[in-house]
């Protein structure tokens, strides 16, 4: 019996130790804000130390909610060199996060504000995908600052040549740039990888860090007009018809034909006078001469220049629909897609 | 050959042309034609095996009125046969028709009527009437200026003062006419056959005729 007692102590003094261990970053992110609002500050500091640990298990804004409270469990601990650092890095996370006057007492802001101060960073936020008109549309990035510094933004190439400087000066809180979706020279962009560099400058010039967001740019298409066709029923006939000039010709070879088998239809036999050969060299003039009369196919000259207004204004139509989808594919939507920023230190690499 | 048929076929012609849409009647003006010329006359006359070669030139007149596709057309022949065979007598020929036509199509006309030819030399006259069935078709070569045509036509009845009764008729013509512009006058030119047979076929008179006539149109 004393053993048995003895072993569920061991184990009721182990458990807590096992639960701990086994928490999740979420869990010991409330833990480690629980033990801060109860003043335990080396508990909290503990606690949201191996939450931030944890940073992938979190979502930013817990990660920043640990930082904010680990920032200030270090104030209270006196550690302002690992304040500073927690703060630092919560500024390096998003420069708009920092303790709010409601939660955080002046002496922990204080703290913060001189990081901020200290620490020269910019986030910025872009629409994910957006449909551009290249000169017509922009494409506007929002840019933040930890604190007042320059910065110079550039859209680079993917074999990074300058695409354009989208600004260059300095940013005391946040600033919008936008973007028409063309170069440097106003020529559209063409579809391609290129990258939005944001660089925060120390008051030399130097470049202190950079955000690179990756743009990925792609051809969206054009809907052009149809090239108007020139449809025949449009057209009047520009000749004549050689079927009447061929069927009075026919008809004088016929009738001579006749005129030289009538004496067979009439049951004459073939001897029929020879004077009748003259009606029918006469018949086959007469073929002759209705075929020069309706030719083969004689030009109708009012059908001509009926013809050539409708062709006119018919190429006229073509040009100007060329022109207008010229005009549309130069102003071609684009896709552009942002990737996932990339912050590195110093010059963007 | 009985006397009714031609009468028969009178009727006939005057019912298609009763049956004609008005439209297509109404759209033909009334025309009056006249017409008179001279013609080579070509006959042979078979008596028995010896065939009788006979020549010579004569006139031609005639007259046509038509309107609201009816046709009352008459036409008048006569001319001096001879012939180089001293044994062949020679004679004059006169001829004479009537015919009465429709025409369903602008350019088809069905003709019906008498056709009379009558051969008198000293030895008497031989004559020969044909009630006839004639169809005829025209081809503008040039519309409104120069025109060909073709007639076929056949005896339905008919009646000869040849010894035995009459056999039968076969003919046809095929010409040529020329409005001379700006004038009401046209020329025409034609060539004509028919053979008429008696029921003893070794009775037969051919003739043929070579036609220039000039037409005057009075309507």
């Amino acid at each position: 019996m004393t053993r048995a007692v003895g072993l569920l102590a061991a184990l009721a003094l182990t458990a807590p130790i096992s639960a701990t261990s086994a928490q999740t970053a979420s869990q010991l992110l409330t833990a480690g804000v629980v033990a801060y609002e109860d003043f335990d500050f080396a508990q909290a500091a503990r606690l949201l130390g191996r939450a931030v640990a944890l940073e992938d298990q979190l979502p930013e804004t817990d990660l920043a909610r640990a930082l904010t409270y680990l920032g200030a469990a270090e104030v209270f601990r006196e550690r302002s060199d690992a304040a500073t650092a927690v703060f630092r890095r919560l500024l390096l996370l998003d420069p708009r996060h920092g303790p709010d006057s409601l939660r955080f007492p002046a002496r922990v802001r204080r703290v913060f504000d001189d990081v901020r101060q200290a620490t020269k960073t910019l986030a910025a936020t872009l629409p994910g995908r957006l449909h551009l008109m290249p000169g017509r549309d922009s494409l506007r990035t929002h840019v933040y600052a930890s604190s007042f510094h320059d910065m110079a933004a550039t859209i680079e190439r993917e074999d990074g040549t300058a695409l354009l400087v989208l600004y260059s000066g300095p940013i005391r809180d946040s600033l919008t740039l936008p973007w028409d979706g063309r170069g440097g020279d106003g020529t559209p962009v063409t579809p391609g990888r290129y990258r939005l560099i944001l660089v925060s400058q120390s008051p030399t010039g130097a470049a202190l860090r950079s955000l690179l967001i990756p743009l990925e740019i792609s051809a969206s298409r054009a809907d052009t007009l149809a090239i108007p066709r020139l449809a025949d029923s449009l057209l009047l006939p520009e000749r004549t018809s050689p079927a009447p000039g061929l069927l009075a010709l026919a008809s004088g070879i016929a009738g001579g034909g006749l005129v030289v088998l009538l004496p067979r239809m009439a049951g004459a036999g073939p001897d029929g006078g020879g004077g009748r050969f003259a009606v029918v060299g006469a018949l086959g003039l007469a073929g002759v001469a209705g075929l020069v009369h309706h030719g083969l196919g004689r030009p109708i000259p009012e059908n001509v220049v009926a013809n050539a207004a409708v062709r006119r204004s018919w190429r006229e139509r073509v040009e100007q629909v060329q022109q207008d989808n010229a005009r549309l594919r130069s102003f071609a939507p684009v896709v552009i897609q942002a990737g996932a920023p990339i912050r590195v230190e110093g010059e963007p690499r | 050959m009985s006397a009714r048929r031609p009468c028969l076929w009178w009727a006939a012609a005057l019912a298609v042309a009763f049956l004609l849409p008005g439209s297509a009647r109404a759209q033909r003006p009334l025309r009056i034609v006249v017409e008179a010329g001279a013609s080579a006359h070509r006959v042979r006359s078979l008596v028995g095996t010896t065939p009788e070669p006979l020549d010579g030139l004569g006139m031609v007149v005639g007259a046509s009125v038509s309107g609201r596709g009816l046709l009352l057309e008459a036409r008048y022949a006569q001319g001096q046969l001879s012939s180089e065979d001293a044994a062949v007598e020679d004679r004059d020929v006169v001829e004479g028709e009537v015919l009465l036509g429709v025409s369903p199509h602008r350019l088809v006309t069905l003709k019906v009527g008498p056709h009379a030819r009558a051969y008198r030399s000293d030895a008497g006259t031989r004559r020969w009437v044909f009630w006839e069935a004639r169809v005829r078709t025209t081809a503008p070569l040039i519309p409104s200026r120069l025109d060909a045509y073709a007639e076929l036509w056949g005896a339905v009845a008919g009646s000869t003062s040849l010894s035995g009764s009459f056999g039968g008729e076969r003919g046809g013509e095929v010409g040529a006419a020329m409005e001379i512009p700006r004038t009401p006058i046209a020329v025409r030119v034609a060539y004509r056959i028919d053979r008429g047979t008696g029921d003893n076929p070794t009775r037969s008179d051919t003739a043929e005729q070579m036609v220039f006539a000039m037409r005057v149109r009075l309507r």
